[in-house]
């Protein structure tokens, strides 16, 4: 009995440890496709990524672009840029600003698929699964600093001055020609 | 004899400078006007400097200098080189102005660039760029491509006797019209006319992809300004590749072609024979060497492509190559992803360029015709009786033989290309790069291209930099004119 209850317990310590180890190397795994990857990393080594998916981050930039039911968001990170396909428009509601001049767009982190040659739309791609804003964009002031506005006014003052002076010498000219041209007649 | 130049010469020249610059400081008004229309209060005081600076000098000039002498051929050459550097120098001043760059040798970078229509791009962070700043980079491409002075000419009445001088100064050796002002202002025309239906196909296209109307509006103007003045530039860093259409796509491939078509064949289409799209040197030249280049970056691709695929990953790149326009819609770095062969054909289509008497850069097409024709001619000689005698004709609007100048003509300007070609590839090579890259980015800048492989970056070496600006400048102008500046200067030190 003894004998048996320990066989019994011996083989349930294993199911439970072979079942957890295989529970941390999926963990793993999974980790290791979903893991956060730079547009930078994504771009140079694209083909080792193709087919795979991926989680990636960047801020929104421009409008969401429609193409059927379908629509398309670009993001930017340095001097990278990835276009995402959306299938549901309406999952996009949770971005509230998008990048452009005077505004800063959310930066978010989009989990997908990356194509780096997709059949359906011909170039590299990611195909969004899901996605979370990381960090809200924000409307940038258009500030001018002081000294640009006095110089665009003295520049100004002294173009005007210099139009003026070439209209006065236009109308000097004109009027010698045209004394000129009285006194030739007399 | 050669013409040796005294102080009312450059009085002329330097007259001539101020009028062209003031004719420029009115242009910088529409960015203001969009500033205004955008409340974009930064940008609207950037230019607000730009004009000014631009607008004292043109009238300083113009005062100082009165034109004391006849205009000439000379005068209008020399105008036309050292006026387009001044140009990019002003039209950089707005650009640098909005903090998108790192130095001014950028702005001025861009500024050229935009000015020769070539599309390389130094920007910081474009996507956060204002509309005013936006504006001003692609009519820069607008006011180069259908040539500033150009624009000056249709409007400018003193200038009569010297016009052919300035048509020609920029890079122009055909008339469409005997009368060179009438030729100037039927390119305006059929510019306006094109303008017209181009900006309401990208609008269409735009605003049903869902762009608001007023962003719809500039985007298909902008767009229109690069496609058809073969420049390159986009609203958007990525490109063509922001807007992920291959409805898009194909209307600009439309208006790309339509720029690199020869004014000329355009009157002709218009006016005369319509047929003579089908017969023309030109477009059967281009029907050659389009289909030659493809084939082969098909087979860079080793085939595997569909066609769809092959249409917006190849086809797409070399046409505007081939245009001379510079677009790409490929992910970032797609261009690297070519293979050496690919590589090849996109720099030989780049290379050669568009038609004479189009927006367009590089050898051109007429040239590059000739030169093949003269090879199969000497062939023919040799082939034929010793004493015989024996001409070839080619089609170009009418019928002509293939005189000894218009040979020794496009070997000249065969051989100028090369030279700027290769001379800006060793420069390239000597800081580092690659030999293909540095072949690559030296002809897209000489032939005023503005694709690129990766060299081009705010970060590139500043005599990198200068030789590019340099190149943009002398492959727009077709050198000749440079030349003859540079003549005119030595005259003054030989005396």
């Amino acid at each position: 009995m003894n004998r048996k209850y320990k066989l019994k317990k011996f083989l349930l310590k294993s199911i439970s440890i072979s079942w957890l180890s295989l529970m941390l190397l999926s963990l793993n795994a999974s980790f290791a496709f979903s893991q956060e990857i730079s547009l930078e990393e994504l771009f140079s080594h694209s083909q080792d990524f193709g087919g795979k998916t991926i989680t990636t981050s960047g801020e929104v930039i421009g409008h969401p672009l429609k193409e059927d039911k379908s629509v398309w968001v670009n993001i930017t990170s340095g001097n990278f840029h990835l276009g995402i396909f959306v299938l549901d428009k309406n999952s996009l509601e949770s971005i509230k600003y998008w990048g452009k001049h005077q505004q800063r767009g959310d930066i978010i982190s989009a989990k997908g698929i990356f194509y780096d040659e997709c059949l359906k739309h011909q170039i590299s791609d990611l195909h969004l699964v899901s996605f979370e804003v990381l960090e809200q964009g924000a409307i940038i002031e258009d500030s001018v600093s002081p000294l640009k506005v006095s110089i665009a006014y003295t520049l100004s003052i002294i173009c005007l001055t210099m139009s003026l002076i070439y209209l006065i010498k236009v109308r000097h000219d004109k009027s010698k020609a045209k004394s000129k041209t009285y006194a030739g007649k007399i | 004899m050669i013409i040796s130049p005294d102080r009312r010469d450059f009085s002329v020249i330097i007259h001539m400078l101020g009028r062209l610059i003031l004719g420029l400081s009115f242009f910088m008004l529409i960015p203001l006007v969009v500033a205004i229309f955008k409340n974009e209060t930064s940008a609207f005081y950037d230019f607000i400097i730009g004009f000014s600076i631009s607008a004292f000098l043109g009238f300083f000039l113009i005062t100082i200098f009165p034109i004391k002498k006849e205009i000439g051929w000379i005068h209008a050459f020399f105008t036309v080189s050292i006026g387009w550097l001044i140009f990019s120098l002003l039209g950089a001043i707005p650009l640098y102005l909005s903090s998108h760059f790192l130095s001014f040798i950028d702005a001025w970078f861009e500024s050229m660039s935009g000015f020769a229509t070539t599309g390389l791009i130094l920007i910081q962070d474009l996507d956060h760029l204002s509309y005013a700043h936006n504006m001003w980079r692609h009519l820069t491409m607008f006011i180069g491509g259908q040539g500033i002075i150009l624009a000056s000419l249709s409007i400018l009445t003193r200038a009569r006797s010297a016009a052919l001088g300035f048509y020609i100064g920029e890079a122009r050796q055909e008339k469409i019209l005997p009368n060179v002002i009438a030729t100037a202002r039927f390119i305006w025309k059929v510019s306006f006319i094109y303008l017209i239906l181009g900006v309401i196909t990208f609008f269409v296209i735009l605003y049903r992809q869902g762009l608001p109307l007023d962003t719809s509006f500039f985007h298909s103007l902008w767009i229109f300004f690069a496609a058809f003045d073969t420049g390159g530039f986009a609203p958007q860093a990525q490109n063509m590749a922001y807007y992920h259409s291959l409805h898009l796509e194909m209307a600009t491939v439309i208006f790309m072609i339509f720029g690199a078509i020869n004014f000329n064949l355009h009157f002709w289409l218009w006016n005369k024979n319509k047929k003579e799209i089908f017969k023309n040197f030109e477009i059967r030249t281009f029907m050659f060497s389009f289909g030659t280049l493809l084939i082969f970056l098909y087979i860079s691709f080793k085939g595997n492509l569909e066609s769809l695929t092959m249409f917006r990953r190849g086809f797409y790149q070399l046409i505007s190559a081939h245009s001379g326009c510079g677009f790409n819609n490929l992910a970032s770095g797609g261009l690297n992803r070519f293979s050496s062969l690919g590589l090849l054909m996109i720099i030989f289509a780049m290379a050669i360029g568009g038609g004479v008497c189009s927006t367009t850069g590089g050898i051109k097409l007429m040239r590059l015709g000739v030169i093949f024709k003269t090879f199969f001619m000497e062939v023919k000689r040799w082939m034929m009786p010793f004493k015989s005698v024996y001409k070839d004709r080619l089609h170009h609007l009418q019928e002509s033989i293939l005189s000894d100048k218009r040979i020794k003509n496009a070997y000249v300007f065969f051989a100028f290309f090369l030279f700027t070609y290769i001379g800006g590839a060793i420069v390239g090579m000597v800081l580092g790069y690659p030999a293909l890259d540095s072949l690559f980015e030296s002809v897209s800048a000489t032939a005023n291209v503005g694709l690129s492989i990766g060299i081009t970056n705010a970060g590139m070496p500043l005599i990198l930099k200068l030789v590019y600006i340099f190149q943009m400048w002398a492959g727009r102008l077709e050198f000749i004119s440079i030349f003859v500046s540079l003549g005119f200067i030595f005259t003054i030190f030989k005396k």
